[in-house]
């Protein structure tokens, strides 16, 4: 599902509450059976372990780390041996089409690379849910528009749910629900099959 | 381990080829500044031995009994006894009184002898003793006998002929008034010569080294009768060990500075590091880490980071001492013991310790990272308060200070300056900041760089203190330096005495003083001595005069007693008062040690026996005497004519400018005045100094390495904003050469802001320094105020403007980018 508006409507700040990342001053939230919202910091991110993936606007990839090391990560944090993780990041890097550049490191890969890798990250840990922030909003429009192919491509293969904060309605129209969310109300408006 | 597999990632990308360098500089520093004081203190310890010959010596009327040596043996000591006695040595018609010393194989057990071929040779270090059948006599004895090597003497019923003059003897004693010149033979010859006779005045010396002579002692030490004496290790030789104390002190604090600049490099880099990982803590929780796992991670990054510089620092350490121990060995009369493994903990506990101290504030702001972070940059966060983040910091100082000079009022003091310095500086900082304004009327280079320092006046001000402080530490260092040299040399003034001069008869003394004129030596005044022991006090005998230890061995003896009418140039005053000319005799002055051990004061009435006859006095003075003058002194002086009824000899000291040749022609002219050369020991406490200063002034190249660190590291802090503001003015058209202009006036401003600052507080920091730890006298440095911000312009100016050059150097396409991130 797509989640759509204007600079400055909420849309990333809806995506921390529905990830987690922050909790509301009012209401609750749900999130993969937990009372999210009532969690401690501490515990949201232990129920997010694994289940939740994130692709950032602006990637955030570690400088100090190469592709491989970066992809690696999220595994080697969850405890994962050091053989495994590197088996498994060089697959995703290999399936998000970086087998040649496992050991470059962030500023040595393009826009679209660095996007890829970040990509590659978010799926390494299989997660069911996967929040991307304007994932091709730093991309130009044909790097862009490959990076949103990879992304739904994975998430039909691994059938993971897809929630996306983006201004790029062709990247919106993809997706199988669209909500607007503009002054303070978010709207679902339109549905449309991928 | 996660943390260490970051960690390595990370210093292969070079993210923390700072911090790291902080670390190894800080512990580098301290390592070799411990090992060496470490070293030296030891050595000081041996070369106490060498002054007694030995770690333990005994001594008695009798030798001591063969139970006792074989204990000794058991133990593991070694072992040799002298045997001392006064005789008559004979050479052809001329006679003298000898101070005889009889030596068996191993003497001396700690230290050395020195012994010439020749009268006019000079003293070579010498194994071994003399030769059955030989003496070596010492160059008063051969200049008043008229012999040299060659010659045989008659000592005793026996003959010996002299094969060498002995100049230096480690166990001599720093008593001059009681020797008479010596002789020494070898305990083979002492039967023949028939000189041991019921009655007559020898002392024997039984002399033990070893580990366990303490452990000797204390058994020993009960047995003994009353005849038998022991003397273990006293504090050192005076007049070297107050100069080795300075420079250990010295380096003691240069190694503290050190430490805190880098200290200082550490929190800045380790902040920069903690604000490059903000986003990283971030994206850890996306992946499902609670913050004290995220925490743990960058903990152990950090903790494995000082322990792996620490190791690199103490391995730099231990190298560089080597280089330092070798220029101060030379001057030791014993060889500097191996480095004991203490000064490595201490280095480790310095790497562990400041990364602590300093880092810890940027672990912390990493453990508050709001994982939101990762979607909103500018969402607010709360870092670690300055109480705490300067708390922990002086903690930190604090706590290594202690460690490292086991003295707490100098941590303290150390501290308490630290604190006073730095709020002072960011104080005046921040003033001075405000009033470059002005300097942008100068032209667009300078509006820019200007801006640059008054945009954020808490970074430039922050740097500013950073920059004083290592400009600070290295004036003080430096300045300090030097001072102790020439104070050093200013204790031992040029005029200071090269030899003795007693046995001065009252008929002598006209002429002698006539001789020494012509030759152009000078002298103290020519002092009377009675030998004379203190019978009472207040008319109550020593043993019953309340006294707060045991009855000091100084009096248990006879004392060289003399009168004066003036006070000596090192005697100062601390009670009561000096001899008046109105004054008649039978008044004393009191050496103010003795005075505190026999608890006698100003008022009191002393009664002393010289020969039969009792001399009475009243005290009107006690003195503080400065022993290491190398200049007569006593510890009871009387007014003058107190003495006048006895037959006394003189003593004085004085200074040949041309000792060898000198000695001689009044050793002729006056053959019975014994002349005693101290030019050895002199000589000694000259070279050590010089080497010692030298050693000093390699320590003064890791501070500088410490300031330099501080400044990059405080470049490398800004460096992001510098970039983006560099890419923005030159995306608006900005030449290249305009950002140099404006990167040299920001620098060169800082530089002599930091620079000024830094004369004010070497100005305020001297002052308490010098007085209050190293005891010497402060005089204001006025070059500073004009040197000072010039030298500080230019090299912050020159090493800051390259460190920034990243900022100028990049390609426009990748600043472009810079500026829109």
């Amino acid at each position: 599902m797509a989640i759509v508006g204007p600079s400055g409507a909420g849309k990333s700040t809806l995506l921390a509450l529905l990830a987690g990342l922050d909790v509301p001053n009012q209401g609750e939230i749900t999130l993969l059976g937990q009372p999210f919202s009532t969690l401690s910091e501490d515990s949201r991110a232990k129920a997010r372990q694994g289940a939740v993936g994130f692709v950032f606007q602006s990637f955030q990839l570690l400088p100090g780390l190469t592709a491989l090391e970066n992809v690696m990560l999220p595994l080697e944090l969850a405890g994962v041996s050091v053989r495994d993780a590197k088996a498994k990041a060089a697959e995703w890097l290999s399936r998000v089409g970086l087998a040649e550049r496992l050991n470059h490191r962030p500023r040595m890969l393009s826009g679209g690379e660095q996007q890829r890798t970040a990509v590659a990250r978010a799926f390494v840990t299989d997660p069911a849910l996967l929040f991307a922030d304007e994932p091709t909003g730093n991309l130009d429009r044909r790097t862009g528009e490959s990076i949103s192919d990879l992304l739904f491509q994975l998430n039909a293969d691994t059938g993971a749910t897809l929630i996306l904060v983006t201004h790029d309605e062709r990247l919106a129209s993809r997706c199988e629900r669209i909500f607007t969310l503009d002054e303070g109300r978010l709207q679902e408006t339109a549905t449309c099959s991928a | 381990m996660l943390s260490l597999r970051l960690l390595i990632r990370e210093l292969r990308a070079g993210q923390l080829t700072l911090l790291a360098l902080a670390l190894v500089i800080a512990v580098a520093a301290m390592t070799s500044t411990a090992v060496l004081t470490n070293r030296i203190d030891r050595a000081m310890v041996q070369d106490a031995s060498a002054l007694l010959g030995g770690d333990l010596v005994i001594r008695g009327d009798r030798p001591l009994s063969a139970r006792w040596i074989d204990e000794g043996r058991a133990l593991g000591l070694v072992t040799t006894e002298t045997v001392e006695f006064p005789s008559i040595v004979g050479f052809v018609d001329r006679f003298e009184l000898a101070a005889i010393k009889v030596v068996t194989d191993g003497y001396p057990l700690r230290g050395r002898l020195d012994v010439a071929p020749a009268r006019a040779g000079q003293g070579i270090p010498t194994q071994g003793i003399p030769a059955p059948g030989t003496a070596w006599v010492d160059p008063s004895l051969a200049s008043q006998l008229g012999v040299d090597v060659g010659d045989s003497v008659s000592v005793g019923e026996t003959t010996l002929a002299i094969s060498g003059i002995l100049v230096f003897e480690p166990d001599r004693g720093g008593s001059f008034v009681s020797l008479s010149p010596r002789l020494m033979m070898n305990r083979a010859d002492l039967g023949a010569s028939n000189l041991v006779q019921d009655g007559s005045r020898i002392r024997y010396y039984q002399l033990f080294a070893g580990e366990a002579a303490d452990r000797f002692r204390a058994r020993i030490t009960p047995e003994l009768d009353i005849s038998q004496r022991v003397r273990g290790l006293v504090d050192g030789r005076p007049e070297v060990g107050s100069a080795l104390t300075k420079a250990t002190q010295y380096l003691t604090l240069a190694g503290l500075l050190t430490v805190m600049l880098s200290g200082a490099a550490i929190a800045l880099t380790a902040r920069r590091w903690a604000e490059d990982h903000i986003v990283d803590s971030a994206l850890f929780r996306t992946f499902g880490r609670s913050s004290a796992e995220v925490a743990g991670v960058f903990a152990g990054q950090l903790l494995l980071l000082a322990i792996a510089a620490s190791v690199i620092g103490i391995a730099i350490g231990y190298g560089v001492q080597l280089f330092l121990v070798d220029t101060v060995a030379s001057f030791l009369s014993v060889a500097l013991p191996a480095p004991s493994a203490e000064p490595a903990l201490l280095g480790l506990a310095t790497g562990l310790i400041t990364t602590i101290g300093f880092a810890a504030p940027a672990l912390i702001q990493l453990h508050r990272v709001p994982p939101i972070r990762i979607l909103k940059r500018d969402y607010p966060m709360l870092g670690p308060g300055r109480v705490l983040t300067y708390g922990l910091a002086l903690a930190g100082l604090g706590l290594l200070a202690l460690l490292y000079t086991q003295n707490l009022p100098l941590t303290a003091l150390v501290l308490l300056a630290v604190v006073g310095l730095v709020g002072l500086i960011l104080l005046i900082g921040r003033l001075a900041i405000r009033t470059v304004g002005p300097l942008e009327r100068l032209g667009p280079a300078w509006r820019f760089g200007m801006q640059q320092l008054l945009r954020d006046p808490g970074t430039s001000g922050g740097q500013l203190i950073a920059f004083s402080l290592t400009a600070l530490a290295v004036t003080m260092v430096a300045m300090i330096r030097l001072d102790l040299v020439e104070t050093w040399e200013s204790q031992l003034p040029v005029d200071a005495p090269n030899t003795f001069a007693l046995n001065i008869t009252k008929t002598d003394a006209p002429a002698f003083s006539a001789l020494l004129a012509e030759l152009g030596a000078e002298s103290a005044p020519l002092y009377p001595i009675v030998r004379g022991r203190l019978e009472t006090i207040n008319g109550t005998v020593l043993a019953e005069h309340p006294m707060e230890d045991e009855i000091p061995g100084s009096v248990r003896r006879e004392l060289s007693l003399t009168e004066a009418s003036v006070l000596g140039r090192d005697n100062r005053l601390v009670d009561g008062r000096w001899f008046t000319e109105t004054d008649g005799a039978g008044l004393v002055t009191v050496e103010a040690e003795l005075a505190r051990e026999l608890n006698v004061r100003v008022g009191d009435q002393l009664a002393f026996v010289v020969g039969p006859d009792p001399v009475v006095a009243e005290v009107v003075g006690i003195r503080a005497v400065q022993w290491d003058s190398m200049l007569p002194n006593f510890f009871m002086i009387f007014s003058p004519g107190t003495l006048a009824s006895f037959n006394a000899t003189m003593l004085t000291s004085l200074n040949f400018p041309d000792p060898v040749a000198q000695t001689t022609v009044v050793a002729r002219a006056f053959p019975s005045v014994t002349l005693l050369s101290i030019d050895a020991v002199l000589n000694q406490v000259r070279g050590i100094l010089a080497r010692v200063t030298e050693a000093v002034s390699f320590v003064l190249w890791f501070v500088l390495a410490g300031g330099v660190l501080v400044l990059m590291a405080s470049i490398q802090t800004s460096l992001h904003i510098r970039k983006k503001e560099a890419a923005i003015l030159r995306s608006l058209g900005g030449s290249d050469r305009l950002l140099s202009q404006a990167q040299w006036a920001e620098f060169l401003v800082l530089g002599a802001l930091a620079g000024g600052l830094a004369a004010a507080a070497s100005e305020l920091l001297g002052r308490v320094l010098y007085t209050q730890i190293l005891n010497l006298e402060w005089s204001s440095f006025f070059s500073a105020w004009i040197g000072l911000p010039l030298i500080s312009a230019l090299l912050i100016g020159t090493i800051g403007r390259w460190s920034a050059r990243e900022a100028r150097q990049l390609p426009p396409a990748h600043l472009l980018k810079i500026a829109e991130s």
